[in-house]
């Protein structure tokens, strides 16, 4: 096996408006994917299969980072998030895999805390319906 | 904006992959994160009609240490233009307090958690999972992906 350096998530690399993938790795300081807890627990008794379906592609992504405005980092990704209505490919590469998936963000919104911290967070969600896995 | 989930918070679990600042950054100057405004200099604007502006104005003119040129502008507002070559304003929390650079990454392994619950809580209250490194974390995150994602095909 390769040598790995001390960092475990090697890429973090979400497209533009223009569809061109960019590599902001290096402005966010949490990434959470918010994926359902089990396959029995969504399925009550009273649900249909579609329902079903429905319930376990439902899955969110929320970067949150540092406000950078160099050309091609997180805010030149993130500032077309309420002008355009693109889904955007997000890749998340740790260990030697990826995860990649297709996901509509849906806000960019800066936060100046009062000591002077300018921070983001970008949330998304799928944008096909289906169940990104590892690869 | 945030679309609601489908699921209940209590029906759902969250891959964290965090690298918080006190601990995984440091404080770098302009130059070693190629700061553009170092680069190319950058402008200022201050209301100096309220209490806000005069101390913005009062810092750059008396406290501040750079150099600058200030012309006020028809709409009222007071533009300090700063020329390339010298740090910026930005400022990164240590302890509590704002100190001037921006914020690198430091060579540390993130942290890699695995908690019940979603950006609307933990209703279940259970304590999260931190694992020992990137690849028990992906394990644990693709073997889960791949259940839910057998059940999907099956329908």
């Amino acid at each position: 096996m390769a040598k790995q350096s001390g960092i475990g998530m090697t890429t973090l690399s979400i497209d533009d408006a223009g569809g061109t993938v960019r590599a902001i790795k290096n402005d966010i300081t949490n990434f959470d994917v918010a994926t359902p807890r089990g396959v029995q627990e969504v399925t009550g008794v009273d649900k249909s299969a579609m329902e079903r379906l429905l319930l376990l592609a439902d899955m969110s992504f929320s970067p949150s980072g540092v406000f950078n405005p160099s050309a091609n980092q997180a805010h030149d990704v993130f500032k077309t998030v309420p002008s355009t209505s693109v889904a955007r490919t997000t890749t998340l590469t740790v260990g030697g895999v990826t995860l990649a998936a297709e996901l509509l963000y849906t806000d960019y919104s800066l936060k100046r805390a009062a000591s002077g911290e300018l921070t983001f967070d970008a949330p998304g969600v799928l944008a096909d319906g289906t169940v990104p896995t590892w690869a | 904006m945030r679309v609601q989930p489908k699921l209940p918070a209590a029906a759902v679990k969250t891959y964290s992959v965090s690298a918080p600042l006190e601990t995984h950054w440091r404080v770098a100057t302009c130059t070693e994160v190629a700061c553009p405004r170092e680069e190319f200099g950058w402008t200022t604007l201050c209301l100096e009609s309220d209490d806000l502006g005069q101390r913005q104005a009062h810092y750059i003119r008396n406290l501040s240490g750079r150099k600058f040129t200030e012309r006020r502008r028809e709409d009222g507002m007071t533009e300090f233009n700063f020329p390339p070559g010298q740090r910026c304003f930005s400022t990164v929390i240590r302890d509590g307090r704002a100190v001037a650079g921006h914020p690198k990454r430091i060579e540390r392994p993130e942290l890699f958690i695995v908690r019940d619950g979603d950006w609307r809580g933990n209703p279940r209250e259970t304590a999260p999972l931190v694992h020992s490194g990137p690849d028990s974390w992906v394990d644990d995150f693709a073997t889960h992906q791949q259940t839910l994602a057998d059940a999907a095909n099956r329908g």
